[in-house]
């Protein structure tokens, strides 16, 4: 489970002369969800759209499987169909105003047939429990629908690799909550590697792995999610916060001098932890 | 447009194969065209009228009449110009005696002719509308060997009229809440901003989608799976049945 799936190094990437990815050394674990974190304009999407090669690196290395990525015509085709990209805005990605058919997309153009991608396709809307939806047309489904449906359309090639740009941004709680859940699943039964750009951290310490922090383009901090939420001032240099738990046992600890582990950083955590402070006391 | 798309999900013919029913669609307007007589526009008017609002049930008998009410006003704006003419000897009317202008028994017959005419091709029309979803109007398309680019951009156009409608919305409220088309002055000017702006978002937009199109492997042609649809040779002996009694509608008449 610990060998790596993709791997970049000092990967740089300049935007009309403005360097916007500088140096970015990563190293995803197969199987693993990991989180790349960073205020707004850091770089992540960047990030993502050079991987796949829609933008071209200026130096640096991408290993997907540990060998080198070319990104020459064949290369850049295999990568595409390793690498998935959900992007933020469903309406970006849905191009085709029948669900089925935007799924079917990206499996014809893995060159399977008619039968096999409209097989892929059902399965791929089973696993995102939009099948009953396949007929409805595009621009009758909800946000969150929409977003289902976007998933939809990466799973259909199968990916070794899912990237997912803000997957909770604009949705409820619930909606978000369900995608996430859903993510994982994937990740679960199916070995996906997922990664998540997001600068929602709460979810981080319940679903992620591993984390990055993306800054101006470089990788500041990283780390499992409870050795980043350990500095929390630096992650404030960044604009990011605590999930609100850790925010909690921080300010305990600073303001009101209770011994808590400042590591803590999910409800279920805090609740093992005030427990055992209570019990502890009462004994 | 939009609307009528809205119901054609609820015909009861959504499902069946719209190059069926785009062939008979185009074979009832050839018709009703060529044969350019009164009684054969309002039989197709009738006909098509019925055929529709039997098939969906979700447009009933008003609703039908509420989207015939539609290109009306057209019609009648179209209509007056040729009803009102010179006139050189017999007349029905005379409108202006100074300029000689009023109705001739040939200017109104040709305008009766000529509003049944374009009606009945409006109910023919309609009757494509309001039983084919899009989508399956595009499949159509692609079985008769259009150029596939056309089709797509086509496909592609109608997916994000949606998104430009739903932005353009957004921003003429932002608008109005900051109480923009206050006056006539204002409305000119917020409304070149809004279109300024929706130029920009478009353009950005699509950028965005070709990346996305591109990260699922996009290479120039845009592929999906075409739908299986049921059979509809009923469409093709309807076709016949139709030409046939309106030929002899007019031979008779």
């Amino acid at each position: 489970m610990s060998e790596s799936i993709l791997k970049c190094e000092n990967l740089c990437f300049s935007y009309e002369d403005e360097l916007s990815l500088n140096n970015i050394s990563l190293d995803i674990k197969r199987g693993s969800i990991a989180a790349i974190l960073g205020r707004n304009g850091a770089g992540k999407s960047t990030l993502f759209l050079t991987l796949n090669g829609i933008n071209i690196k200026d130096k640096g290395s991408v290993y997907f499987n540990d060998k080198l990525v070319e990104y020459n015509k064949k290369g850049i085709a295999e990568i595409r169909r390793n690498i998935g990209i959900v992007f933020q805005d469903p309406n970006d990605q849905l191009f085709s105003a029948s669900v089925i058919k935007d799924v079917s997309f990206g499996a014809l153009n893995l060159g399977l047939s008619q039968d096999e991608a409209r097989k892929r396709a059902e399965k791929a809307l089973k696993e995102v429990e939009m099948y009953d939806y396949m007929e409805r047309p595009t621009h009758a489904l909800s946000y969150g629908q929409k977003k289902r449906v976007a998933i939809a359309g990466v799973l259909v090639m199968e990916p070794e690799l899912i990237i997912l740009d803000e997957p909770t941004a604009g949705l409820d709680p619930m909606g978000a909550n369900e995608i996430l859940v859903l993510l994982k699943k994937i990740n679960k039964e199916k070995g996906t590697t997922i990664i998540i750009a997001t600068h929602e951290m709460d979810i981080v310490p319940l679903y992620c792995d591993y984390a990055y922090v993306l800054d101006k383009g470089s990788v500041v901090m990283q780390g499992s999610p409870e050795e980043i939420f350990c500095h929390a001032d630096e992650l404030r240099k960044y604009d990011l916060r605590l999930p609100r738990i850790a925010h909690l046992m921080e300010i305990l600890k600073k303001y009101d001098n209770i011994a808590v582990d400042e590591s803590i950083d999910t409800i279920s955590k805090a609740r093992r932890a005030i427990k055992e402070l209570i019990n502890g006391k009462s004994n | 447009m939009l609307v009528t798309d809205k119901y054609a999900y609820t015909s009861k013919l959504a499902k069946k194969d719209p190059l069926a029913k785009v062939i008979f669609t185009f074979a009832a307007l050839f018709l009703c065209l060529i044969l350019n007589s009164v009684f054969v526009s309002i039989f197709i008017l009738i006909f098509f009228a019925g055929f529709t609002i039997i098939s969906n049930p979700a447009v009933s008998f008003i609703k039908y009449i509420k989207f015939m009410l539609i290109p009306f006003s057209f019609l009648i704006m179209g209509i007056i110009p040729v009803l009102i003419t010179f006139v050189k000897d017999e007349s029905i009317i005379i409108l202006i005696e100074r300029f000689n202008i009023g109705i001739t028994y040939q200017s109104l017959s040709a305008s009766v002719n000529l509003f049944f005419r374009a009606l009945s091709a409006v109910s023919i029309t309609y009757f494509l509308a309001l039983s084919t979803p899009m989508v399956s109007f595009f499949e159509s398309l692609y079985k008769l060997k259009l150029p596939k680019l056309f089709i797509s951009l086509m496909e592609l156009i109608y997916r994000y009229i949606f998104i430009l409608i739903d932005e353009a919305e957004a921003m003429y409220k932002a608008q109005k809440l900051r109480l923009g088309y206050r006056n006539f002055k204002s409305s000119l000017y917020c409304i070149s901003e809004l279109a300024a702006m929706l130029f920009i978002r478009a353009y950005k937009r699509a950028d965005f989608s070709y990346q996305a199109l591109l990260s699922r492997g996009y290479d120039g042609e845009i592929t999906t799976i075409s739908q299986e649809y049921e059979k509809a040779y009923i469409f093709y002996v309807l076709i016949f049945f139709i030409a046939g009694f309106c030929i002899t509608l007019k031979a008779v008449l």
